[in-house]
């Protein structure tokens, strides 16, 4: 029961505690996992990394699932769970019920006019750098081309896409199997 | 009727919230805005805003704020626990498949070859926020400080790689003192 505890309140001080989420909060998460409560091994941890970010869902979430299960199984994944979420939740409902009474005040206002174009600019960075890590080409480019068309003027689901997608990556890949297979001798 | 559609909202957005938090965040603006028109760009993006600056994950805290708007304490408890409720399901299927098979040919393939379709995604979501109401000084008396906003915050993030919480705080400010 106790491991249980130290789960929860590890990744509680996480997700209390570290700013900017994703991936900011991963030097953290190792040094809690690896370097203080010794719950896996440098390179188990790296591992669990790679994985987590293959699947869908809240990495962080993901991190702690992975942790809590790997120690103290269904019960230990739950607790760390909760652990990381719960804080969010809490912060997040505060500010909420200030924000909601406060939003109409001139001056908060003012601030937030100043803040939108500059979200706007934070969200197109991690797009184009997904596109430089993506290695698009001349010949993938209409992928993303796309999506945007479908997603902006067609008003169709991202959800839809990303199946489109699922399906279609598998089949690449298999296909591309195939051919890498046949070329050799 | 509200807090089963935003059950059903964010369980997809679990359950299909490939490529990380802005491709999440994507998903959730479609369904927030576009989809039930819960509210509208310009208070998707405050509460963008807001998310990156509190502790935790960013998806968790658009989860939690966009759930409280639509439907109160329980919509953002719903909201974050449908998010969340996939990964605790499928997790503990696929984990140990993928644990064995993170070098296979067949998942990597599939993975790297779904990046320029959520490079695609996100993109949209830039693109959709750019709207008159984001930009609410343009083309008014040739005042342009959203666009020198939007671009120099691109500067700092994309090259200079300046923390996006300093960069909201500034803008915040410039937007403070300047409208």
């Amino acid at each position: 029961m106790r491991t249980v505890f130290q789960l929860f309140f590890t990744f509680f001080y996480i997700g209390a505690f570290t700013l900017g989420g994703g991936y900011a909060m991963l030097d953290m998460v190792e040094r809690a996992v690896v370097d203080k409560r010794r719950w896996m091994e440098k390179d188990e941890f790296w591992d669990m990394i790679t994985i987590v970010q293959m699947l869908p869902g809240v990495v962080a979430v993901n991190t702690a699932l992975y942790t809590g299960y790997k120690i103290k199984g269904i019960r230990g994944a739950i607790a760390a769970c909760l652990g990381a979420i719960i804080p969010s939740i809490v912060i997040i409902l505060l500010i909420a019920v200030l924000f909601l009474d406060y939003k109409e005040n001139p001056a908060v206002e003012r601030v937030f006019r100043g803040i939108r174009p500059c979200v706007v600019a934070l969200i197109l960075s991690p797009a184009i750098k997904m596109f430089i890590n993506a290695k698009v080409n001349w010949k993938t480019a209409i992928l993303p081309i796309a999506t945007v068309c479908l997603i902006y003027f067609l008003k169709v689901s991202p959800v839809y896409i990303i199946i489109a997608t699922i399906v279609g990556s598998i089949g690449f890949a298999f296909y591309s199997q195939n051919k890498l297979n046949k070329s050799k001798p | 009727m509200i807090y089963l559609q935003l059950f059903w909202a964010y369980l997809k957005i679990g359950i299909f919230g490939f490529g990380g938090g802005y491709a999440m965040l994507s998903m959730i603006q479609f369904e927030i805005v576009e989809h039930y028109q819960w509210m509208s760009l310009e208070e998707f993006a405050d509460i963008v805003a807001i998310s990156q600056m509190t502790p935790g994950p960013v998806s968790i805290n658009m989860a939690t704020f966009t759930g409280y708007t639509v439907g109160g304490f329980w919509g953002s408890i719903l909201a974050s626990f449908a998010l969340v409720l996939p990964s605790l399901l499928l997790f503990l299927i696929v984990l140990k498949f993928l644990f064995k098979n993170k070098d296979n040919y067949i998942v990597k393939t599939t993975l790297s070859s779904m990046k320029p379709v959520i490079a695609g995604l996100i993109f949209t979501a830039a693109l959709l926020m750019m709207n008159a109401n984001n930009f609410s000084d343009f083309g008014l008396h040739g005042s342009n400080i959203s666009i020198i906003i939007c671009v120099l915050t691109f500067v700092g993030v994309f090259w200079a790689k300046i923390n996006p919480i300093l960069l909201i705080i500034a803008s915040g400010l410039v937007g403070y003192f300047v409208y």
